[in-house]
C-alpha cells in the first residue's frame, strides 16, 4: 500500500482502517479465516475482542507481515471496504489506498477489434512441424509458399553442408489449423497438411556452434557474427499455399528498441512429447545480445520444448523474431528465453524467394527484332536452373542444344544469361563463327568474353602452337584455370553458339573438344554448346522442334502473366489451351513460330482475365 | 527370477528411457524419446538430486545425515540404471526404491497441492512441460477439482468422492464399506460421515463441508483383497446441500460417455486426497530411502492434490472396464475422478480411480465409467446406467 505507514497499534490511521472495514461480521470473519490460514496467523475471528479491537489486531498483524495490501484487496473484493477510505487516509497525509489498475509501459493499448482480428489471422499462419511422426517445433507462413522455422527444428533432415537429405520429403510434415474450424468447445475438427515442394529447403542457416547446448549460456552470443550470423533459420518451400486466403504474415521492417512486448504463438510439446494446441504467450523482450545490431533477443514469454521456430510478434502482429530456446535449468528464477530477430534474413528474403526451387522461367527474350516469346524450353531451363543454384552439384554441366533454323535455338544464349544473372553466375557468350580460328587466339577471345585475360606464361611454348595435343594439354587448361581463378567463387557458364558451321577438326573445333575434356576436372565451369556436331558426354541434350505446341504457348502465357509462384490447375491450363487454339485458328498462315507468337498476342487479354480470377482465389492477387 | 521382478525391471527400463542389450536383442527405450528436447536420464537424476538437496537445505536445516542419504540415493540410482541396462542382474528392493524416489522428485510425475481452490504449480517438483501442459487447462481443472472432496469420519480422511449432482457424489464401494453397512436390505450410513471440499495443505482446511446422509447404491459385490477387477468398485452417496450460493452450490462433474478404449499415452489428471503413503508401504519395501522420502513429503499427506500422468492402456479382464494410468496416486485417492486432458472444452470424469500397485510398476486402476453402464448395482439389481438415470445423472 503506497504511502501507508503505521507506527504502532495506536496509530490513528490504523483505527481509521479498521473503521472503514464494513459489512457483516460473518462476511469479515470468513475472509479473515481464509486469509489467516493461508499465511499461518493464529488470530482467530471468534475471539472475545470487540469488532474494532479485533480488526486493529488483524490489520497490524498483516501490516507487520507486509500482507496488508493482500488483506485489504480481499476485503474490497467482497465489498467490505468503505469507498471513502482513500480520502480518509489522504486527510492523514498518506497517499492512501488506490483502486488502480497496473500500468505496464511496455504494452501499448490497442484497438481490440483490429488486434483481435490480426491475432486470428496470425494463428492461421502458424504450423506444427514433425519429423517421422514426432513433434519437433513450430513454423510460420511468411509467404504463400514459404514457411520459416528455426534451423535446428529440421536439422535431422539436413546434411552437414546445409543441404536437404534425399529422403526428407516423406519425413517432414507441416500442419496448420484453420481457426474457422474451431468448435464451440475449443476442439479443432480440421488440420491442413501442407504440401511440400520436391525441393523443399530454400535456405538453411544453422545455430551457432554450441548454441543451445548445456555449456552455452542463454545470454551468450559467441560464434555469432554481425554480418554472417548464423541465424538459426530455415526456409521451407511449399508446393502450394496451405489453404485459400493464406498469403503469409508480415515481417517487421523496422527494428524495435528493447524493451518491447512480444506475443509468441507456438505449439509446445506436452509432458508426453505430443504437440499441444496452439498456445499464445506474452512477454517482454528485455535484452539484446550483440553490439551494433541485435544478434539475439532475450524474452520472458513462456515457452517449452517444441516451441522452437515459433513466431514472435510485436503489438502490430508483425513477426520480429523466431523463438529459439531457453534455459535448461527450470528451477532457476527469472529465466529468460532466446529468440532470433528476423531482420537479418528478412532483408534477403526477396532475393531468396526469387531463387526458389521453382525455375524463374524465361518467357521473353530481347532480339534485334524486338521482344520475342519463348515457347517450351522448360526442361532445359529447369536443368539449367538446378545446375546454377545447386551448390552441391558435383562435376560440370555440359548442355547441348540442337535444332533446325527458326526453332528458337538462337534464344539459348539469352535464356542462359537471364537465368545466370538471377542465380548469381557468370555467363559468357561467344559465337564460334566469329572466333579467329586459331587455338590460342580463340582461347584469348573466350577469356575476353569472361572479361579476363590469359597470362602468356600460362600458355606452353610461348603461346605458339596449333596442335591438338597442345590445345588439350596447355591451352584449354590455361583458359579454364584463368576463368576459374578470377570467378570470385561464382560458377561460370560458357555459351558457344554457331557451332553448326564449325568443323570439329578445325582449330576452333579442336579447342572446343579440348575444353570439353579439361572441364571434366573443374567444378563451377559449365558449357552450353549450340549445334555441336562432335562427340560429347552431355548432361542434357535439347532437340528443338520448329512448331510450338498449343500447351507450350499456353504455358508461356501463364508464366508471363501470372504472379510468381502462382499454380495453375489442370483445369485452368485446359481453359487457356482452348483460348490458344481459338487464337491459332484465327492466325494467318505462315511460319509456325510467327503464328504461335501472333496467337499468344491475341490470347493475352483473355488469359490475363483468367489469371486474375485464379490469382485472387489463391490470395496472390 | 520371478516374473514380477522381470516385469518390474522392464517397467523401470521404460520409465527411465533405457536401452538394454539383452541376449543379443535390443530393447527399445520409450517415453523420454517422444520429443528430442525431453529430459535425458542423467538430467532427471540430476534434477531429482538438486530438488531433494534443496528441500533438505530449506526445510531441514541442511541436515547432514539427510544430505548424505540424498547422495547415496544418486549412487543407488546409477547402480540401478547400470543393472537395468546390462540386464545381467536384477536390481534390489533398495535400487527400485531409489528409482521411486528419483521419479518422485525428478518432476516427471508431479503431485500438485491446492491452495484456496487453485493448483499450486510450485508445490511439487515438476518438469517444465507439465506446467506448460496443464496451464491452458488450469481454470477448468480447478473447476473440476472444486467438485472433489475428502470423505471424513471424525475429521480423519477415509477416501475421496466427487459430486455428480449438487447433492450426489461418486466414490468407491470399498470406501462406502468403511463408512456404512452394506450387508442389509438397504445400505446404512454411519453417523458423523462428512464430505469436506477443503483439506488443503496450508490452504482451506475445511470448505463447503457436507454431511453424508445416505449410500444410495453400490456395486453388487463386496470389495475384498486381493483385488478382483471384474467387480464394480463404485458407490453413489447422498450429501446435504451446499451452504455456498450461486453456481458454486450447484457445481458437479459430468460423466464422460466415451466408451472407446483409452489408448496409452493420453494425459490424465487425478484429483484426490492421497493418504500418508508411509502407512501403506509394505514393510519388506521400507528402506533408508523410504525414510528420506517420508521426511521430505511429511506434513502434506492426505491433502488435496492434482496428479497428472498418462494412460497405459486397458487392463485385460473379463469386464474390460479398467483403464490403467501412472499418475501419482496412493491409498486415499480411492474415489478420485480421472480427467482426460485431451478433451477440449469442459472436462468430464472419464474414470473412477479405485486402486493401484504402489511399488515397482506404479500401475493405477480406474473404472472407465462409460463402460460400466451394464454393471449391476445393489440394492435393487438395476443396471448402473438405469440407476444413474433414476437419480437424474446423465451417463
Amino acid at each position: 500500500m503506497p504511502g501507508i505507514v503505521l507506527n504502532s497499534q495506536a496509530d490513528p490511521k490504523l483505527a481509521k482502517l479498521a473503521g472503514a472495514i464494513t459489512g457483516s461480521w460473518a462476511e469479515i470473519s470468513s475472509v479473515w479465516d481464509e486469509f489467516r490460514l493461508k499465511y499461518g496467523y493464529l488470530l482467530r475471528a471468534d475471539t472475545d475482542e470487540t469488532r474494532n479491537a479485533f480488526l486493529r489486531q488483524a490489520i497490524w498483524m498483516a501490516y507487520g507481515d507486509a500482507k496488508l495490501d493482500a488483506l485489504l484487496a480481499r476485503l474490497a473484493a467482497q465489498n467490505l471496504i468503505d469507498p471513502q477510505l482513500p480520502a480518509l487516509l489522504a486527510a492523514e497525509g498518506a497517499t492512501g489506498f488506490h483502486f488502480q489498475s497496473y500500468v505496464n509501459g511496455v504494452w501499448q493499448s490497442q484497438d481490440a477489434l483490429v488486434a483481435g482480428r490480426r491475432l486470428m489471422q496470425a494463428c492461421d499462419h502458424v504450423c506444427r512441424i514433425s519429423i517421422d511422426g514426432k513433434h519437433r517445433g513450430t513454423g510460420i507462413l511468411i509467404r504463400p509458399l514459404i514457411v520459416a522455422t528455426a534451423a535446428h527444428v529440421i536439422a535431422p533432415l539436413v546434411d552437414p553442408n546445409g543441404r536437404r537429405l534425399p529422403d526428407g520429403l516423406g519425413r517432414l510434415v507441416l500442419s496448420f489449423v484453420d481457426a474457422d474450424s474451431l468448435m464451440a468447445n475449443g476442439a479443432a475438427n480440421a488440420t491442413v497438411l501442407a504440401e511440400l515442394d520436391d525441393d523443399w529447403l530454400i535456405d538453411f542457416s544453422p545455430p551457432a556452434r554450441g548454441e543451445s547446448t548445456p555449456g552455452y549460456p542463454v545470454d551468450c552470443a559467441d560464434g555469432i557474427g554481425e554480418q554472417n550470423g548464423p541465424w538459426d533459420v530455415a526456409l521451407i518451400q511449399l508446393a502450394e499455399p496451405p489453404r485459400v486466403g493464406l498469403a503469409g504474415v508480415k515481417l517487421a521492417d523496422t527494428l524495435p528498441n528493447v524493451q518491447f512486448g512480444v506475443h509468441v504463438l507456438h505449439h509446445p510439446a506436452n509432458a508426453l512429447g505430443q504437440a499441444m494446441q496452439l498456445l499464445w504467450s506474452i512477454g517482454d523482450v528485455t535484452k539484446a545480445l550483440g553490439t551494433a545490431r541485435p544478434l539475439r533477443w532475450l524474452h520472458s514469454a513462456n515457452t517449452d520444448s517444441g516451441s522452437s521456430g515459433a513466431p514472435c510478434f510485436d503489438n502490430n502482429w508483425q513477426v520480429v523474431a523466431l523463438h529459439q530456446g531457453g534455459s535448461t535449468n527450470i528451477t532457476a528464477k527469472n529465466q529468460l528465453n532466446r529468440a532470433v530477430p528476423v531482420y537479418r534474413w528478412a532483408e534477403q528474403l526477396d532475393a531468396l524467394a526469387s531463387r526458389l526451387g521453382k525455375t524463374p522461367y524465361v518467357t521473353f527474350v530481347n532480339t534485334l527484332k524486338g521482344e520475342r516469346p519463348v515457347f517450351g524450353r522448360r526442361d532445359l531451363q529447369d536443368r539449367l536452373w538446378q545446375a546454377m543454384t545447386d551448390a552441391s552439384a558435383e562435376g560440370t554441366g555440359v548442355f547441348v542444344v540442337e535444332g533446325a533454323p527458326m526453332s528458337g535455338k538462337s534464344f539459348t544464349a539469352s535464356i542462359v544469361s537471364s537465368l545466370g544473372e538471377q542465380a548469381g553466375c557468370r555467363v559468357a557468350v561467344v559465337d564460334a563463327r566469329n572466333l579467329p580460328g586459331d587455338i590460342v587466339e580463340d582461347a584469348r577471345a573466350i577469356a575476353g568474353a569472361f572479361a579476363v585475360s590469359i597470362p602468356d606464361h600460362a600458355l606452353a611454348n610461348g603461346g605458339v602452337t596449333s596442335e591438338f595435343r597442345d590445345a588439350k594439354k596447355d591451352v584449354a587448361p590455361a583458359l579454364l584455370d584463368t576463368v576459374m581463378t578470377q570467378d570470385g567463387g561464382k560458377s561460370s557458364w560458357l555459351v558457344v553458339d554457331g557451332l553448326s558451321d564449325v568443323d570439329p577438326g578445325s582449330p576452333t573445333g579442336q579447342l572446343i573438344e579440348a575444353i570439353l575434356i579439361a572441364v571434366r576436372n573443374r567444378k563451377r565451369l559449365n558449357l552450353v554448346l549450340i549445334d555441336w556436331r562432335g562427340a560429347v558426354q552431355a548432361q542434357f541434350i535439347e532437340t528443338l522442334a520448329t512448331v510450338p505446341t498449343t500447351r507450350e504457348i499456353s504455358e508461356q502465357l501463364w508464366l508471363s502473366l501470372a504472379p510468381s509462384g502462382a499454380h495453375a490447375s489442370a483445369a485452368t491450363i485446359a481453359t487457356v489451351d482452348e483460348v490458344v487454339v481459338e487464337a491459332l485458328n484465327a492466325a494467318a498462315p505462315g511460319n509456325p513460330f510467327e503464328r504461335a507468337a501472333d496467337a499468344a498476342r491475341q490470347a493475352t487479354v483473355t488469359v490475363r482475365a483468367v489469371v486474375k480470377v485464379v490469382a485472387k482465389a489463391i490470395g496472390n492477387g | 527370477m520371478t516374473s514380477a521382478v522381470v516385469r518390474r525391471a522392464a517397467y523401470w527400463r521404460a520409465r527411465m528411457g533405457l536401452t538394454v542389450a539383452c541376449a543379443g536383442e535390443l530393447s527399445s527405450a520409450t517415453a523420454l524419446e517422444a520429443f528430442s528436447e525431453g529430459l535425458a536420464t542423467e538430467d532427471r537424476i540430476r534434477l531429482a538430486r538438486e530438488h531433494v538437496r534443496q528441500r533438505i537445505i530449506d526445510d531441514f536445516a541442511a541436515d547432514t545425515e539427510l544430505l548424505e542419504r540424498a547422495d547415496a540415493l544418486t549412487v543407488s540410482t546409477h547402480e540401478a540404471i547400470a543393472l537395468l541396462e546390462t540386464g545381467a542382474e536384477q536390481p534390489t528392493v533398495e535400487h527400485f526404491t531409489a528409482l521411486e524416489t528419483i521419479v518422485a522428485f525428478d518432476g516427471t510425475r508431479p503431485s500438485f497441492l491446492f491452495r484456496d481452490g487453485e493448483v499450486d504449480f510450485a508445490s511439487s517438483f515438476s518438469s517444465s512441460p507439465w506446467k506448460t501442459t496443464l496451464s491452458p487447462a488450469k481454470a477448468d481443472l480447478e473447476r473440476c477439482a472444486a467438485c472433489v472432496g475428502r470423505i471424513e469420519v471424525g475429521g480423519s480422511g477415509i477416501g475421496t468422492a466427487f459430486l455428480v449432482a449438487p447433492t450426489l457424489a461418486l466414490t468407491n464401494r470399498h470406501v462406502a464399506q468403511a463408512i456404512g453397512r452394506l450387508d442389509g436390505a438397504q445400505p446404512q450410513i454411519k453417523a458423523g460421515v462428512q464430505l469436506n471440499f477443503g483439506g488443503e495443505h496450508r490452504g482451506r482446511a475445511r470448505h463447503d463441508v457436507r454431511d453424508v446422509t445416505a449410500i444410495l447404491f453400490t456395486g453388487n459385490a463386496p470389495i475384498v483383497q486381493p483385488i478382483d477387477h471384474d467387480k464394480l468398485d463404485l458407490a453413489l452417496i447422498e450429501v446435504t446441500r451446499s451452504a455456498l450460493s450461486g453456481e458454486s452450490a450447484e457445481r458437479c462433474l459430468s460423466l464422460s460417455d466415451r466408451a472407446d478404449d483409452l489408448y496409452p499415452d493420453q494425459i490424465v489428471c487425478s484429483v484426490g486426497y492421497p493418504a500418508d503413503w508411509k502407512a501403506w508401504v509394505p514393510a519388506a519395501f521400507k528402506t533408508r530411502f523410504h525414510d528420506l522420502l517420508s521426511k521430505l513429503l511429511e506434513g502434506d499427506s492426505a491433502s488435496k492434490r492434482l496428479a497428472p500422468g498418462a494412460t497405459t492402456g486397458m487392463l485385460a479382464s473379463a469386464r474390460g472396464w479398467t483403464a490403467r494410468h501412472d499418475a501419482t496416486t496412493l491409498n486415499g485417492n480411492s474415489g478420485s475422478p480421472l480427467l482426460l486432458l485431451d478433451r477440449a472444452g469442459a472436462r468430464e470424469a472419464a474414470g473412477l480411480h479405485y486402486g493401484g500397485s504402489w511399488q515397482g510398476e506404479r500401475e493405477n486402476w480406474a473404472h472407465q465409467l462409460a463402460k460400466c453402464r451394464e454393471a449391476v448395482v445393489a440394492p435393487g439389481g438395476k443396471l448402473l446406467g438405469e440407476a444413474f438415470a433414476d437419480q437424474g445423472i446423465i451417463h
